[in-house]
């Protein structure tokens, strides 16, 4: 990889160990992301792609007896220090998750959420603005402006899906951080989150965790391939899906054994 | 495998099938008999306390008692009057020992409705009245035919001349059968026709009363505790198990408890709804905790996940979510619990609820009795109609609670959300 | 050799692997008879030949149905994307080889009666066993995936157009000196013509058997001699 300049990397991850209890489950990982990239991260289950996304917007604080050493540092400061204030952090750094997972509010309420807690609007018809703007950008403004008071759980999976997005990106988050976001939808759902996706590099930094190696070669520009905890590769996707330098990721990605 | 064999097993499967099906029936069944059983059983003996029979008697207030009246009404002797209008009704009596007979076939509170009559009509003072009384509770038996009078005079409770006076009455159409409101409006008495369940009523709601304020915060707040936020480590293990442990004790202990804390030690009021109600709490306490928590654990991760996701603190992901999303779980735990405690009589003994009170509680540290209690009281008095008084508290008991669960039922259709 | 967890791909490559040896032994028996019949003017085994070309077509046809089917199916990615692609140009070539060999085959019925065939001293056959050896060569190559053998082949591309031109240049002179024998002349010009891309063919399968190991391309430039005289 060149070497760029520091002030290129959202994120910079430096020697990043995870515990639970006396398990390591992520071995110094040394990881930068690049802003407006899709970054994607793959690996078999329990390599620790999760653990190490869950430790960028500090997730892994909510798990018993879970430790996390090392830094991380986003827009060159440390969030993983004790005096970070995680609140502030999480509206930061958003994340959308595996399962669709609205609150059983309605559609408007889903994504007025975050900022009537955060406080980031003055009125109501501020707060208007902020949930049209972000389901807008969440692509579903056109299916649900009419019914914003209907439950978000009478949406379609992939629209519950694109309603997390929109709750996620109603706090202003510069990073978007994505557990496997489709693997629970349908194809065409999935085509529409992944241009979404696509669409949404342009203003925030996003790394998704996936299980398709398909999608991760679509949708992003960088991919890791993680094994048992460690960073197995880091390269260009188009390089780690073509030509992987290390042969675990070309076993792993061409689906072999060994 | 020849071809024959697989459609006998099939066949043998299916009758094991309906075999099966037959046997979760009746298990059904039977339970649904036995209820059946029990609560017409306990309404038919409860029919005839619901009714009341009424003796009218004319009543004409001498210048003496009007003059009274007027002056210093708690002055009247009403007793009196009663006797002397009922004596009036019948002049031929003149021995003593049949005109104390002829006395005993009105209700001994008699005298009550008389007084009453003439608080409520002043302006009625001088003309003579048509008061109905409250008959005896052994007339009111023959009456209603619960009592049969052809039996020998020494069998029964009631003399052959009473009877002739009674069935005086009947000719003259003196006799009236009326609704017992008395049996909500009254409380509690030796006499079977002037006892009254409202002072367990009310001593129920108030202990009630008291039992929910400290039982649901304290138990909700708990249970959040240790499901939430404590860490999961050996401490909170012991407290769990704990917890699960208080459930099952008897009811008893927490009536020795509140004899030996609240009563010996504080010094706080003895039969009050207080102590009852803070003696029901504890025991409810291990209850609401227990359907709390599993109530709150059975709320999916998800919803947490995406509500620190978006920034949320631990204090919003539990009042903003987990518990609303907890709530109808959290209800239905609660009205259970408080339902068990309403239908609880051994604790309450220990403490001296278990009593002879006559008057309606007004507060929480008033002497008061509950229903249960009252049940139980009834249960052992001698007279027949308290028979008949028992299985009617029983009912109303019954009705509490139903009541109490339709509630719970009520709130959580409403609240219930699927996620 | 490391298989895929999925044994049916494993089983699909291995089919089109198959399809590949046989296609290229067919491609130079096609080659080595051609110029057997050539050296022996054997006119039968001409018809033969030409007739067994279909045979080349057949098989590639079903190779490109294969790798077609193959991509749809299991979308490969990094060697297993190469090695079907690769798989894909080599069925490709192999056919192409075996249609010059038909061509060859077609020309030389012309011109092994005519008079002055043989007294030529033109070195046909030369080149054409140089270039069946090269493609027996980089057929082994691509089968045993050996890169050394490969770069090498690839590389002695410059010997046969050497010895192309020399057979071009001594064919021209001839043209000039005796213009009766202009039809057959021309006819050897493209035979010798057609051996030529033969193996410009194999070392491209040479190229191939590389980029499948490596994931890119050889580096260097290849030497070539110029064909402009």
């Amino acid at each position: 990889m060149p070497d760029m300049p520091d002030e290129n990397y959202k994120i910079k991850t430096n020697d990043v160990t995870v515990d639970y209890g006396d398990k390591r489950a992520l071995h110094g990982i040394n990881l930068n992301i690049q802003s407006n990239q899709v970054t994607s991260l793959i690996g078999p289950s329990g390599c620790g792609k999760s653990t190490f996304i869950r430790c960028l917007n500090r997730m892994n604080d909510l798990i018993m007896g879970c430790h996390v050493n090392g830094s991380i540092l986003i827009d060159n400061t440390d969030i993983n220090l004790p005096e970070t204030d995680i609140v502030e952090l999480r509206a930061r750094i958003g994340m959308v998750f595996q399962k669709p997972n609205p609150f059983p509010k309605s559609i408007y309420d889903n994504v007025a959420y975050g900022p009537r807690i955060h406080g980031l609007t003055k009125n109501k018809d501020d707060l208007d603005h902020v949930v049209t703007k972000s389901l807008k950008r969440a692509g579903l403004w056109k299916e649900v402006s009419d019914r914003l008071d209907a439950s978000g759980l009478s949406l379609s999976g992939g629209q519950q899906q694109r309603l997390c997005i929109a709750r996620a990106i109603a706090v202003n988050p510069d990073v978007l951080l994505m557990d496997e976001p489709c693997s629970a939808l349908d194809p065409i759902a999935t085509a529409v989150i992944e241009e979404l996706i696509n669409e949404l590099k342009e203003r925030y930094t996003i790394v998704i965790v996936t299980h398709s190696m398909q999608q991760a070669a679509r949708l992003s520009q960088k991919t890791a391939y993680f094994h048992l905890g460690e960073m197995i590769e880091f390269d260009d996707t188009s390089t780690i899906f073509t030509n992987p330098k290390h042969e675990m990721t070309e076993s792993y990605i061409t689906g072999k054994i060994g | 495998m020849t071809d024959i064999k697989p459609n006998i097993r099939l066949k043998k499967r299916y009758r094991a099938e309906v075999r099966f099906k037959i046997y979760c029936a009746s298990a059904l069944a039977i339970g649904m008999i036995i209820l059946l059983t029990l609560i017409s059983s306990i309404t038919i003996s409860a029919i005839p306390a619901f009714t009341q029979i009424n003796i009218s008697i004319d009543v004409q207030l001498e210048d003496d008692d009007i003059q009274t009246f007027k002056e210093n009404p708690t002055d009247v002797s009403w007793r009196t009057i009663q006797k002397k209008s009922i004596y009036k009704m019948f002049p031929e009596i003149t021995s003593r020992s049949d005109k104390r007979e002829l006395n005993k076939i009105v209700s001994t509170g008699a005298y009550l409705e008389i007084e009453k009559f003439y608080n409520r009509n002043r302006d009625l003072i001088k003309q003579t009245n048509k008061i109905y009384v409250p008959a005896a509770d052994d007339i009111d038996l023959i009456i209603k035919n619960l009592t049969d009078r052809d039996l020998p005079e020494n069998m029964r409770t009631i003399s052959d001349k009473q009877l002739s006076y009674l069935d005086t009455m009947i000719e003259e159409d003196r006799i009236k059968k009326s609704f017992s409101w008395r049996l909500f409006s009254n409380g509690d008495s030796r006499e079977p026709e002037l006892a009254g369940l409202k002072g367990g009523i009310v001593g129920t709601l108030l202990t009630m009363f008291v039992t929910l304020i400290i039982s649901f915060p304290v138990g909700v707040l708990a249970a959040v505790y240790l499901e939430e936020i404590a860490p999961k480590n050996r401490l909170t293990d012991i407290i769990e198990v704990n917890i699960n442990n208080l459930a099952a004790v008897p009811s008893i202990v927490y009536g020795l408890l509140g004899l030996a804390i609240f009563l010996n030690y504080m010094n706080m009021p003895r039969s009050a709804p207080l102590v009852g109600g803070i003696v029901l709490a504890l025991m409810t306490l291990p209850v609401i905790i227990i359907a709390t928590r599993a109530s709150l654990a059975s709320i999916p991760p998800s919803i947490r996940e995406a509500a620190y996701g978006v920034g949320a603190s631990q204090m919003q992901v539990i009042t903003h979510h987990v518990v609303p999303l907890a709530l109808p779980g959290i209800l239905t735990g609660t009205i259970i619990g408080i339902a068990r405690a309403a239908g609880e009589t051994a604790p309450l003994l220990m403490i001296g609820m278990m009593a002879f009170i006559v008057d309606i509680p007004t507060g929480i540290t008033d002497k008061a009795t509950v229903l249960p209690a009252q049940v139980y009281m009834w249960a052992n008095n001698p007279e027949r109609s308290f028979e008949y008084l028992t299985s009617a508290a029983i009912l109303v008991l019954l009705v509490i609670l139903i009541v109490i669960n339709l509630l719970a039922i009520i709130l959580r259709k409403k609240y219930e959300r699927r996620w | 050799m490391v298989t895929h967890i999925n044994s049916a791909f494993d089983d699909d490559i291995k089919d089109l692997n198959n399809k590949i040896a046989k296609l290229g032994a067919l491609a130079e028996t096609q080659l080595d008879e051609t110029l057997v019949a050539l050296q022996k003017k054997n006119i039968y085994k001409f018809e033969k030949i030409i007739e067994r070309d279909k045979k080349l077509d057949k098989i590639n046809d079903s190779i490109s149905a294969s790798v077609f089917e193959t991509l749809a199916l299991w979308s490969p990615i990094a060697y297993d994307l190469r090695s079907i692609l690769v798989a894909d140009k080599i069925g490709s070539m192999l056919e192409r080889i075996g249609d010059y060999s038909k061509n060859m085959a077609r020309r030389s019925q012309i011109i092994v009666n005519e008079e002055h065939f043989e007294t030529l001293p033109v070195n046909i056959i030369g080149l054409g066993q140089h270039v069946q050896n090269l493609l027996h060569e980089s057929l082994d190559a691509y089968m045993e995936l050996n890169i050394d053998e490969a770069m090498r082949i690839w590389e002695s591309d410059v010997d046969t157009d050497r010895l192309y031109l020399s057979i071009f240049k001594e064919l021209l002179s001839y043209i000039s000196d005796t213009p009766d024998d202009v039809k057959m002349l021309t006819h050897m010009i493209f035979i010798s013509k057609n051996l030529e891309r033969v193996g410009d063919y194999t070392t491209s399968i040479a190229k191939q058997t590389y980029f499948l190991v490596e994931g890119t391309v050889p580096k260097s430039e290849r030497p070539k001699a110029s064909i402009i005289i």
